[in-house]
């Protein structure tokens, strides 16, 4: 689709170098942090949100302070959220148009670079690909798209019109992430070779969003949009033809991060899903899931566990890769990550890469009661637990800003996306499957060209 | 198979009440620490041991301590290290023990055992023990009760028709800590809310194989004689398809035992993945990795259990974890792990009468260097995981004393004089084998395997 307002837009953003194009050819940058000395006019990314919900509140509260964007309009169905939304944009002194429909929106707004979606994912592939087309370059939130028919064509439609897809998958950008994956992994190789994985996403018993009373959406609207009621809109991610469920929420975030440290896809995968607690009619989606991958890398073979459960929060949410020198446990939440050395390992070995910044502080270990000691003595099939060191790197922005900075820097051609169309493609493909596996009870293998639009 | 010598042992034992025809009256009685003193010395036990490796040398040293028992023999085949080693232990303790290389010998030459502590590879164990019961023997035999089902059942039939008793070494079962959290936290107060999850696991860093002093090697005839190929197979034994059950079983039915115990339910079905990769260069067989997920019906509802077995990585070592609604369980065979986290929801007042009544033990405050910095804005979704930010720990107010295998030895021993009735019959034991045994099914079939009801009846 090549509307009067594309051709505009693309004159309007001649002084932006063509990212697709010349991107190619840098190396990947560093994360840029805000603040640049040169801040012209000229530079202003003007963007709009789709999706006001509560994952496009949290874009747009940590986009407004990264210099240089500039946020034009809203739009959601919900008059609730867009005006929400607006209030704030207003008070920041950002351009604040509200729209229902997004069409009307790219109708209407002129002078737009980029959008941020963050509507369902039901809604992600049909949003993501006319603005695409509109000439607009997307961030979308993950997961890209609830069918991969879909993400393909999120895919397809990038490549079509040259413009930029970054897929919310943050931890790509997040620099604890692309620290621990070039340093500790690939350069001193610090957990030797990486067996097994765990990871999991645990949260509490919650109850079901509710709606402030007078602010339904009248039933024709919700149902223009696929939506049979206001209970089903705001608690989409749990029904079948609006979401993925917690798998996919969750777990996409996490599952992407084992493709990514282990640069492999899965051969395999076998899951169990099912609702433990919450009633069905209203949670369509499995509340507990487990999921076994199986990885073939260059060091070797991998298993990787995944849980994601919804009514009990222990332990959080983490991914720990486990190698036989060393395990590294590193989450989003930045303080809970640790690398620990195998005891058998040589201190002096890790101390060496202590000294050039690799690690963080040793933290002292916790002394074993006497009796646990003593038990472990007796015990051959105990061993010791190893010594933690603290990981060297602080990440002092919202979780997602790295990642947001790295797509206006992308649209600027000064980076490389750190997470394009096909790389989300990629986790789609490999997370939804869970979905599948559970249902079928057995388990399903990847062949390698699944992973490729 | 009655023997010549079985009527003797009988009626030496007129004293020790028929546990079997007693037992059943009793109720459970909790387990008695150290106490007795010389005055009130218990009937002596006579027992030998089967098995004199690490876990034999084990038991024999816990149980030694024991007030009342009395070793009279230790059978091994690795007479030159294992069997000399073992015996002079417990010579030098005072006990009159005969060393011996074949069970058989053993059996028939010993004229006044009680009992057997049966410590051998996995694939003895069913005719160490069918063979000690119907010589009259009360048998103590170290989980898994087999490595195969077949094995198992005999085992289970051996000990209903010998009427002697058969404890399975699942020593959670015995295991104070263990007995607290199941009849208080989770019968009694009905802590954790609904249960729906749980994850076990045995993390352990890489082991090189096991080797043994050169002059000491079992020449080959006898080694072929008692099954293995060689003196490095007769050692890491617990790696070779025929000879056990792996590291897995080893590990996974003491903690599926637990698990199942604690939800009072069996398992419906079963899928798992398993690696065999690392230590093909030592020669071994079995999986040095397994990965299984399990699916429950509880009278609670469903549940869902992950299970996890690593032999190159040690990350939090071994525990087992059930969540529910309202708390999360951790329990461990080590005494420093063991904890209950309270669900963020709950509010704080709620778990405060537990404490008033001794059922928990407040948890400890954060070091100031272990608070969490706050996030400026939660992502979505987000509910503040417990150990971070005000659930800590409780602690749990019961304390394992000595070795976590001593109370199950002497729940053995009281249920041997009548007096308790076995934690873990070898009824029990079976079930626990179908349990695990299964995952290696489940791995070659690459599909989820279900469980009916009657799989885990001998």
């Amino acid at each position: 689709m090549k509307t009067s307002e594309s051709t505009h837009r693309l004159n309007r953003r001649r002084f932006l170098q063509s990212a697709a194009g010349t991107g190619a050819a840098l190396a990947f940058a560093p994360m840029v942090s805000g603040a640049k000395a040169n801040t012209g006019k000229q530079d202003v990314i003007n963007v709009a949100l789709i999706g006001a919900g509560e994952q496009g509140k949290v874009l747009m509260e940590t986009t407004r302070r990264i210099p240089n964007v500039r946020f034009q309009a809203v739009c959601d169905i919900w008059p609730y959220n867009r005006k929400w939304v607006a209030g704030r944009l207003r008070a920041y002194r950002h351009g604040h148009a509200k729209y229902e429909d997004y069409r009307e929106m790219l109708e209407k707004e002129k002078g737009l670079d980029a959008v941020l979606i963050a509507s369902p994912d039901c809604w992600h592939a049909e949003h993501t690909v006319a603005c695409l087309n509109a000439g607009l370059h997307v961030y979308c939130e993950k997961e890209m798209s609830n069918t991969l028919s879909g993400a393909a064509a999120m895919v397809r439609a990038a490549r079509k019109t040259g413009k930029l897809l970054q897929i919310g998958h943050q931890r790509r950008s997040n620099p604890n992430y692309t620290f621990c994956r070039a340093k500790l992994l690939n350069e001193a190789k610090l957990l030797g070779r990486i067996t097994s994985i765990n990871g999991q996403w645990n949260r509490s018993v919650s109850a079901p969003l509710g709606c402030p009373k007078k602010m339904e959406i009248d039933e024709a609207t919700l149902n223009r949009y696929g939506y049979e009621s206001m209970q089903q809109l705001r608690n989409w991610r749990w029904y079948r033809k609006l979401g993925g469920g917690p798998i996919v929420d969750l777990g996409s975030h996490q599952i992407d991060i084992y493709n990514w440290f282990l640069n492999a896809h899965p051969t395999s995968v076998l899951a169990s899903g099912r609702t433990n607690y919450y009633d069905k009619k209203t949670h369509e989606w499995y509340d507990t899931v487990m999921a076994i991958y199986e990885y073939e890398t260059a060091q070797g073979p991998v298993s990787a566990y995944y849980q994601t459960i919804s009514t009990n929060s222990g332990q959080g949410y983490f991914e720990l890769f486990m190698g036989h020198e060393g395990t590294l446990l590193i989450s989003e939440r930045a303080t809970r990550s640790r690398i620990y050395r195998e005891t058998w390992v040589d201190e002096k070995k890790w101390d060496a890469w202590a000294r050039k910044g690799y690690l963080g502080e040793r933290i002292e270990e916790e002394k074993k009661k006497e009796t646990a000691a003593e038990s472990a003595a007796l015990d051959v099939r105990d061993s010791v637990p190893p010594p933690a060191y603290r990981l060297p790197v602080v990440m002092d922005k919202r979780v997602h800003q790295p990642h947001l900075e790295n797509f206006f820097d992308a649209i600027r051609g000064k980076a490389k996306l750190n997470c394009p169309g096909e790389v989300g493609y990629e986790t789609a493909v490999t997370v939804l499957k869970v979905n599948e596996a559970a249902e079928a009870g057995r388990k399903l293998q990847f062949k390698p060209e699944d992973f490729t639009v | 198979m009655t023997t010549p010598e079985m009527p003797r042992r009988i009626a030496r034992r007129r004293f020790l009440q028929s546990a079997a025809g007693a037992g059943a009256a009793l109720a459970y009685t909790p387990t008695v620490f150290h106490g007795a003193s010389a005055a009130e010395e218990p009937d002596p036990i006579n027992v030998a041991v089967l098995g004199a490796g690490s876990q034999g040398k084990l038991l024999s040293l816990v149980a030694r301590r024991i007030p009342g028992i009395k070793f009279k023999a230790v059978c091994d085949i690795w007479g030159a290290y294992n069997l000399k080693w073992l015996s002079r232990r417990l010579q030098q303790y005072g006990h009159p023990v005969t060393p011996y290389i074949d069970y058989e010998e053993m059996l028939t030459q010993e004229d006044d055992l009680d009992a057997v502590l049966i410590a051998t590879p996995d694939c003895w164990h069913a005719r160490h023990t069918i063979a000690s019961l119907e010589a009259g023997l009360h048998v103590y035999c170290e989980t898994p009760m087999s490595n195969t089902i077949q094995d198992a059942r005999r085992m289970v039939e051996t000990a209903q028709s010998t009427g002697r008793l058969l404890q399975i070494g699942n020593q959670r079962r015995s295991n104070p800590r263990y007995r607290f959290c199941y009849e208080t936290l989770l019968k009694k107060v009905g802590l954790l809310g609904q249960i729906t999850a749980g994850h076990s696991q045995w993390n352990r860093s890489v082991q090189p194989p096991m080797g043994w002093p050169k002059r000491c090697a079992i020449d080959e005839a006898i080694l072929n004689q008692y099954g293995y190929e060689s003196m490095h197979q007769h050692r890491n034994w617990r790696w070779y398809r025929k000879l056990g059950g792996g590291p897995l079983a080893c590990a996974a039915i003491q903690q599926m035992d637990a698990c199942n115990w604690f939800l009072d339910a069996r398992p419906k079905s079963v899928q798992a993945t398993g690696c065999d990769q690392y230590y093909r260069k030592e020669g071994y067989e079995q999986h040095d990795t397994v990965m299984a997920i399990y699916e429950y019906e509880t009278s609670q509802g469903p549940v869902h259990l992950s299970y996890q077995m690593l032999n190159t990585n040690s990350s939090f070592e071994h525990f087992e974890s059930l969540m529910g609604t309202n708390g999360t369980l951790v329990m461990s065979a080590m005494s420093h792990l063991g904890e209950v986290y309270r669900e963020h929801r709950i509010p704080h007042a709620d778990w405060q009468k537990w404490i008033a009544k001794g059922y928990l033990e407040s948890p400890t405050a954060l070091k100031a260097n272990e608070r969490d910095i706050a996030l400026p804005m939660y992502i979505v979704r987000e509910t503040p995981p417990p150990f971070l930010v005000k659930s800590l720990p409780y602690k749990i107010p019961v304390q394992t004393d000595g070795h976590p295998c001593r109370a199950h030895l002497e729940n053995f021993f009281h249920a041997v004089r009548g007096n308790a009735q076995l934690n873990c019959p070898a009824e029990i034991g079976y079930e626990t084998a179908v349990t695990v045994l299964k995952i290696n099914e489940a791995i070659e079939t690459g599909r989820k395997l279900s469980f009916r009801p009657e799989d885990f009846v001998a």
